[in-house]
């Protein structure tokens, strides 16, 4: 949509449905019997310790997947050694969850675990893929009128698009040259490293003092699994963790979203006619604040559905969601030290570096930048003149080619 | 040279003279034309500026509701699958009876 039609929409009440629904925010602790402010510091500190519990939960999927499969990691999962694979499994699991927070901070512990890098990392590139459904089907709520649609699933759109071409650059780069490897391994030596000098000695006293405090917290879940054989207590401590991790970060988020709305509101007010790069900024401190980039991505799309923004606008705020949502892995990664904290360091590095450099290169080389943007629309186009390319895209992209890539591949 | 045809020349000359006078009256109303033009382009184009971020101000305004908002509606979305295959049977009739017409 040109910059003329935002306008022109602009001035027309364009309610979208979700506006009018006039829903607001609820803190899940609103029925506590307290005034607000007093609530507000409850809030927080719930946040900290659902913190505390997210790193507790990803050290936990550490231990049992060591406890599962010993140090046959890499032969266990040889299955996933292609990479075709690694990435449909992380396409599948992020659209599982719906959040590609929980992907990365559970491929973080295993990789802390004895998991091999070179497999993590089409995990870590396929959630970036698998976190546009939550948008995609946010912007199916606002299918009753046709323009609106069209817009608010070109805001969706255009994540997919960015995300999926981003690893149509970056994989085949990765396969030739391993470039986020060779890079985040010597970023996580210089951070992580027994001789990365004092940046090193920060990040090892940090995550030494994080491993102390959540220490007490891994071993009563380790006690929790005792009772079962090795094996499968390594399972369900995987399991324990996995869900831990799913709830704690829903929890952060919704209390997130309540407790910083208002920072939220003003950097949009200051990001606003700014240009691109302000609009990667703002993407990635909402995204930072609210610790969820669906959240974010999601939120692009009653913006762009109500006809004051373009898709155009928008997509530097979603391109920096992507960045933004990496803070969680380096979060997950302060639940290791030594040897598993540099490992653990290195897959979180993996996905930083991937969405810095897909952001660097997507918009830096001025043919590839219009590409989402121009492909969202046409699709959004279609789209909205029938429902079937929708469904067909949905599915497809999400699941049919996904679910095929993988059958083709134990099958063959 | 007679009279007659120096005031024929002198006639001509002021006729030259008062074309290109004109000419470059035009070409003087012309630039200005197009200055104003552009001048007038440029303020309907900052006038739409200032509106597009006045309503996107507005919009963000607005943003604990888009928040409450950014979430899936699984009631929606199997709305809008039931819809599509709406679509599809209604599309596979139409070309049914099309063909049913030809036949």
């Amino acid at each position: 949509m040109s910059e003329v039609d935002t306008v022109k929409s602009a001035s027309q009440p364009t309610e979208t449905p979700a506006v009018t629904a006039e829903k607001t925010l609820r803190s899940p602790l609103a029925g506590l019997p307290v005034s607000a402010r007093t609530r507000s510091i409850v809030e927080w500190f719930v946040v900290v310790a659902a913190v505390y519990v997210l790193i507790t939960a990803v050290s936990g999927i550490g231990s049992g997947f060591k406890m599962a499969v010993g140090d046959q990691a890499g032969e266990l999962f040889q299955f996933a050694a292609n990479p075709f694979v690694g990435l449909v499994i992380g396409i599948l699991a992020t659209v599982l969850t719906q959040s590609s927070s929980t992907t990365t901070a559970i491929t973080v512990g295993m990789v802390a675990g004895g998991l091999p890098i070179e497999i993590a990392i089409p995990i870590l590139l396929g959630a970036n893929i698998g976190t546009t459904v939550t948008s995609t089907l946010v912007s199916l709520g606002m299918a009753r009128d046709k323009d609106v649609f069209r817009r608010a699933f070109g805001a969706a759109s255009v994540h997919d698009m960015y995300n999926l071409l981003s690893v149509l650059i970056f994989l085949p780069l990765e396969l030739m040259f391993g470039i986020l490897q060779h890079a985040s391994d010597w970023l996580a030596a210089q951070t992580g490293g027994s001789d990365g000098g004092p940046v090193a000695a920060v990040f090892g006293a940090i995550g030494a003092g994080v491993k102390a405090f959540t220490e007490p917290g891994v071993n009563v879940l380790q006690w929790a699994v005792s009772p079962l054989p090795g094996v499968w207590a390594g399972i369900v401590l995987i399991l324990l963790g996995v869900v831990l991790i799913l709830a704690v970060i829903n929890l952060i988020g919704k209390l997130l979203k309540v407790l910083l709305v208002g920072r939220a509101e003003r950097v949009f007010h200051t990001a606003i006619g700014r240009g691109p790069m302000s609009g990667i900024l703002s993407g990635t401190l909402i995204t930072v604040m609210v610790q969820s980039s669906s959240t974010t991505t999601s939120l692009a799309v009653p913006l762009v559905g109500s006809g004051k923004f373009s898709v155009k606008q928008i997509f530097p705020f979603t391109v920096g969601a992507n960045i933004g949502t990496t803070l969680t892995a380096l979060i997950a990664a302060f639940a290791f030290t030594g040897v598993e904290g540099q490992a653990a360091l290195q897959a979180a590095f993996v996905h930083v570096l991937y969405n810095l450099f897909c952001a660097v290169v997507i918009f830096g080389v001025p043919f590839l930048r219009p590409i989402p943007v121009a492909a969202a629309q046409w699709l959004a186009r279609i789209g909205a003149e029938n429902k079937l390319y929708v469904v067909a895209w949905v599915l497809g992209i999400f699941l049919v080619i996904p679910g095929l890539l993988l059958l083709a591949t134990v099958l063959l | 040279m007679t009279n007659d045809e120096d005031a024929l020349n002198g006639r001509e000359e002021n006729t030259e003279s008062l074309e290109q006078q004109l000419e470059r009256l035009l070409e003087d109303a012309e630039f200005t034309v197009a200055s104003l033009r552009r001048e007038l382009d440029g303020a309907r184009s900052r006038r739409e500026q200032e509106a597009m971020l006045r309503a996107q101000h507005a919009e963000i305004d607005r943003l604990r509701e888009h928040l409450a908002e950014a979430q899936v509606h699984w009631g929606a979305v199997r709305e809008f699958f039931e819809a599509a295959l709406r679509e599809l049977s209604s599309d596979q009739q139409d070309d049914d009876s099309s063909g049913e017409g030809q036949g």
